[in-house]
């Protein structure tokens, strides 16, 4: 379905059935919570129904979607940060009470090894990643969505790799 | 569901203007000279969207317009046809664009925008409708701008007007 | 014996990012080095996790979220009031139209999006789809523009009888001519 068979640009309808699938996966890859993926994904197509050009082709707009989502997952990203260090402290003072609640929290971001494995990895290394595996973005795109280079995506990308590699590796269901 | 498969026009718009602009230079003697096979394939696909637009009396026992103008248009899927009537007091605009449908039915999609001034306080309404309708080769479609004439408006003396819209294959025999 | 690529550069090769020359030189390696291809094999490991690893349910997911955009509207205004009022009118709506025509064929009931410019509602009515627009005000002129738009086709223009009362006496309407009741036929 290319963007030169339509004389109109695609429908929102079209847009969304297509596009949907890719952008919450990749919003649930990053922020590692289905709600919040789910909520993400509300919030980029409004935006998307709200843009007052018109819809172009598929591409951009799921180049575009990403970026919002991009945008909107760093807000989650730097609350979860906080929620990390305030139970890295509550674990200092009392290290039962903090178990129970961390495990409370992280319960949603734990459904899968994989998943556990990309919450672990850095902000700044999963989220290219995440890019590149689930939305097919290319390094160049991925470049501009997050204002670093080419360069510094592989090597980002590379580095998310070797981790995952290993916590895959020791962890218990390794899928091979 | 219909799909409408649609043709992007903009190629075929310059090359049909080319070669209408061709053979209008060539003058009258454009049977004599072979058919460019580009230009056939589009004129195979090439729609005339017949307008016809009448001014009707109040009096709805007769149906006699007292102003009529017909417009037929070539024109190729996708591609809009536009048509304005200019009142004393209102405006209207019809952008028609048909489309052919997988199962050889017409999809006319039209945008209808009706300006209208009140000539007693300057008072301003604005209507803007699409409308999508598949219709046939040939079948009768409709447009009222002003809507449809009631009791009310003939008693207040209001003509009402009515466009007809018809859309055929171009080269095809009626 | 060459030397091998660095890691990242693999990494990168396996991403199809790199460029037309070094892509073969690079394929011809690995298909004769052993320490490349296990770098290459364990970064395939982690790509194969990825994708298959709990494959997501997006369906429910899609299906939740549509309907929370559809019923997204705020309160719609009274229909009378809208049409009858005094109106100038931005550009965009006209584009944002443009996007939704081709919503044609697809079983939405009823499809409100809010943009910035107003309201649009689109509804499946017997014998077509007909959207109509509810908007508020702006500039006239940036409409008459839009109006006339980017569209190459040429307009007609036919000027109506003067001294005639031609007054909106209800919504514009567009239907069949069989559809519509007539005295004479």
């Amino acid at each position: 379905m290319s963007s030169t068979e339509y004389a109109h640009p695609p429908s929102f309808n079209v847009v969304y059935e297509t596009l949907f699938p890719v952008i919450y996966r990749v919003s649930l890859r990053v922020t590692g919570d289905r709600e919040i993926a789910e909520d993400l994904c509300h919030e980029a197509f409004i935006k998307l129904m709200e843009r007052n050009d018109a819809i172009s082709d598929l591409e951009q707009s799921k180049y575009w979607l990403i970026r919002v989502v991009k945008n909107l997952s760093l807000n989650h990203e730097k609350r979860r940060t906080r929620e990390k260090k305030a139970f890295s402290k509550l674990s200092r003072i009392s290290p039962g009470l903090a178990d129970s609640s961390e495990k409370q929290v992280m319960k949603e971001e734990t459904r899968s090894d994989v998943q556990a494995a990309l919450n672990d990895l850095p902000y700044n290394l999963r989220v290219p990643l995440v890019f590149r595996e689930y939305g097919d973005l290319s390094y160049k795109q991925i470049g501009a969505l997050l204002g670093i280079t080419e360069s510094n995506v592989k090597v980002r990308i590379f580095r998310a790799r070797e981790r995952l590699g290993k916590a895959l590796a020791e962890g218990d269901a390794y899928v091979s | 569901m219909h799909k409408p498969s649609v043709v992007v026009p903009l190629l075929f718009a310059f090359a049909f203007a080319h070669a209408q602009a061709q053979s209008q230079a060539a003058g009258a003697d454009t049977a004599s000279a072979p058919p460019d096979p580009s230009l056939q394939q589009l004129l195979s696909k090439a729609l005339i969207l017949s307008i016809s637009a009448r001014v009707l009396p109040p009096d709805q026992q007769d149906d006699t317009p007292i102003w009529n103008a017909e417009s037929n248009r070539l024109t190729l899927p996708g591609r809009a046809i536009k048509l304005r009537l200019d009142g004393d007091n209102v405006h209207i605009y019809l952008v028609c664009t048909p489309y052919m449908q997988d199962d050889g039915e017409v999809l006319l999609l039209a945008q209808g925008q009706v300006w209208f001034t009140q000539p007693t306080d300057n008072e301003n309404t604005y209507f803007s409708t699409y409308y999508a309708i598949p219709v046939s080769f040939g079948e009768s479609v409709l447009f009222l701008p002003l809507g449809l004439s009631d009791e009310e408006a003939q008693q207040k003396n209001f003509f009402n007007i009515e466009v007809e819209i018809k859309i055929q294959q171009y080269g095809q025999k009626e | 014996m060459r030397m091998c690529p660095d890691r990242q550069i693999l990494s990168a090769y396996l991403d199809g990012e790199v460029g037309s020359p070094w892509e073969g030189t690079i394929a011809e390696h690995v298909a004769s080095c052993e320490s490349c291809r296990s770098v290459i094999d364990s970064l395939q490991t982690v790509r194969h996790a990825l994708q298959r690893g709990a494959e997501v349910d997006w369906q429910q997911p899609m299906d939740r979220v549509r309907q929370r955009l559809l019923h997204r509207q705020p309160a719609a205004p009274p229909k009378e009031t809208v049409w009858r009022r005094q109106v100038a009118l931005p550009v965009p709506v006209a584009v944002l139209a443009a996007a939704l025509l081709l919503t044609l064929g697809v079983a939405v009931a009823v499809l409100a999006a809010r943009s910035n410019y107003g309201y649009v509602r689109v509804t499946r009515a017997p014998g077509g789809t007909e959207f109509q627009f509810a908007v508020p005000y702006d500039k006239v002129e940036a409409l008459l523009k839009s109006v006339g738009g980017s569209d190459s086709a040429v307009e007609s223009v036919m000027t109506l009888p003067k001294n005639v009362k031609l007054v909106p006496v209800g919504e514009p309407m567009m239907v069949k001519s069989a559809n519509v009741p007539r005295k004479k036929q």
